[in-house]
């Protein structure tokens, strides 16, 4: 800028190398200025009578540093200049803090996910384990309503439910939740939070909980037993409905489900307990 | 004046200093004195702007841990330069923090005042700017702005190398560089004799510091 000489070059040297000599200022315009300002205290500052003594201590500790085997010694993030890999510019406060709560917000599903997922295999265990003993357990489709409020007769309605993909989520929850507590009822109230909150949210109060859990339990069964004629894999367990000692549990489970046979007969006694419970305890509206 | 934004072109060097870095990394000690006669002017010319007098002092410091450390370095010549920078600094701050002295001379409004009288030669203000002289006007800019001049035009850093020397986004240090030079090249100005800039800054050019008329 401030190089403001008379001459009349054309703006030409700007280029100039930082360690050749330079015999006067370029007369250039502001560019050319600053680059040969540059130069120039490139020139001025890198002045420096080599000092022998100087290099032999630093060849000398290196000779050290290399005997002693520390030249093994770990690269660390700081000693890596490597050009190609990115550099690591300190990233500003506001950058550091939106990383901060993105991780936060992102371990905070995390969590929710966990917990979530968890009911849900639960759930889905819960299913399943009593399905198949209630698929052996079931009566002919007509006698579900018969039986009412009869022992056992709620629990009917799983069999085969997780294995409806059609069926809606929520109302799959529900029933499974509903499950789950009629059977925490057993073990003193194990279910998991999450899950009672949406029970008795679905139920519209605590109180309403048992009455809710039957009636959709009972409703549930009798989706159920009218998809199970029309689908094959209801079919199945028809078949070993069908059985003429199909009031016990135990032997179709064992006999029709060789595959399965120990689940089979062990939720067949659970199903027969946790299926007591629900009547005994607040009489649903069975009929419904 | 955009220029103190461009990336600084390579060091004529830089080739040769990285082939001496790796023979060094390989037990080589020549190579070691290759490397450390390659490096040591601009170190010490980086270490004269932050410590004025005990440059070499620090200087020798760094290069016992440059020594020790050589064998974790990664890179080429350029960013050999950009290590042992790196180095460099941390030893300044620490002589800093143990003398507690500002890096800034507290003499510079005197000295400003005197020099376009004491620099009033043809050689001395155009051809040959003195080291002295040099390291008096840089060593007067805001801390910051020392540094990145000083590590972009006497180190030879590009801006991104700069940055990470200094721990700051390369934005900022681009900008302190040329701030930095423009700054310097005022002063310069304010001093050159010959042409419509004998007299002083009587065209416009806008007065450096307060004190400079």
């Amino acid at each position: 800028m401030g190089e403001r000489h008379s001459g009349e070059g054309p703006p030409g040297r700007r280029l100039a190398h930082p360690g050749g000599t330079l015999s006067a200022p370029e007369r250039t315009g502001a560019p050319g200025a600053v680059l040969d300002l540059e130069t120039r205290f490139a020139v001025a500052l890198r002045r420096a009578e080599a000092d022998p003594e100087a290099e032999r201590s630093a060849v000398t500790a290196f000779r050290a540093a290399r005997d002693a085997g520390a030249h093994d010694a770990r690269t660390r993030a700081r000693d890596d200049w490597r050009p190609g890999r990115p550099r690591r510019a300190p990233r500003s406060l506001r950058t550091t803090l939106s990383l901060a709560f993105a991780s936060l917000t992102l371990g905070g599903v995390a969590v929710a996910a966990i917990g979530s997922v968890g009911s849900g295999t639960d759930a889905a265990r819960d299913t399943t384990h009593s399905a198949r003993p209630s698929a052996g357990h079931r009566h002919a489709p007509g006698d579900a309503a018969a039986d009412g409020a009869g022992a056992g007769a709620p629990d009917t309605a799983s069999p085969g439910r997780s294995a409806h993909p059609g069926h809606p989520a929520t109302a799959r929850d529900t029933l499974a939740h509903c499950r789950a507590f009629v059977r925490a009822g057993d073990r003193g109230g194990a279910l998991d939070a999450t899950a009672w909150q949406r029970l008795v949210t679905a139920a519209g109060g605590p109180g309403k909980v048992t009455a809710f859990c039957a009636a959709h339990m009972t409703r549930a069964q009798g989706k159920d037993t009218g998809k199970a004629d029309a689908s094959g894999k209801s079919g199945e367990g028809d078949s070993s409905g069908e059985n003429p000692d199909s009031g016990n549990g135990e032997n179709p489970g064992s006999k029709h489900a060789p595959a399965k046979p120990k689940q089979g007969a062990g939720n067949a006694a659970d199903t027969g307990a946790s299926g007591g419970r629900p009547t005994g305890k607040g009489q649903p509206p069975a009929g419904e | 004046m955009g220029q103190g934004g461009e990336p600084r072109r390579p060091q004529p060097r830089d080739g040769e200093l990285g082939a001496a870095v790796a023979r060094a990394q390989d037990g080589d000690e020549t190579a070691f004195a290759v490397a450390y006669r390659i490096v040591q002017p601009g170190l010490l010319g980086y270490l004269r702007g932050l410590v004025g007098e005990d440059a070499e002092d620090v200087a020798s410091d760094a290069w016992l841990e440059i020594a020790r450390d050589l064998g974790r370095f990664r890179g080429d010549g350029a960013g050999f330069r950009g290590w042992t920078a790196t180095i460099a600094r941390h030893r300044a701050l620490d002589h800093l923090r143990r003398q507690r002295v500002r890096p800034r001379a507290a003499q510079l409004e005197q000295d400003a005042l005197e020099l376009p009288g004491r620099h009033s030669t043809h050689d001395q203000a155009l051809e040959s700017l003195s080291t002295a002289r040099a390291l008096e006007l840089v060593r007067a800019l805001p801390r910051d702005q020392a540094e990145a001049v000083l590590l972009r035009v006497v180190v030879g850093l590009d801006g991104p190398a700069a940055a990470r020397v200094l721990g700051k986004r390369p934005g900022a240090v681009r900008t302190a560089a040329y701030r930095g030079l423009r700054r310097l090249a005022r002063q310069l100005g304010a001093q050159a004799p010959g042409g419509d800039s004998a007299e002083g800054v009587t065209d416009g050019d806008p007065p450096t510091l307060g004190e400079s008329r």
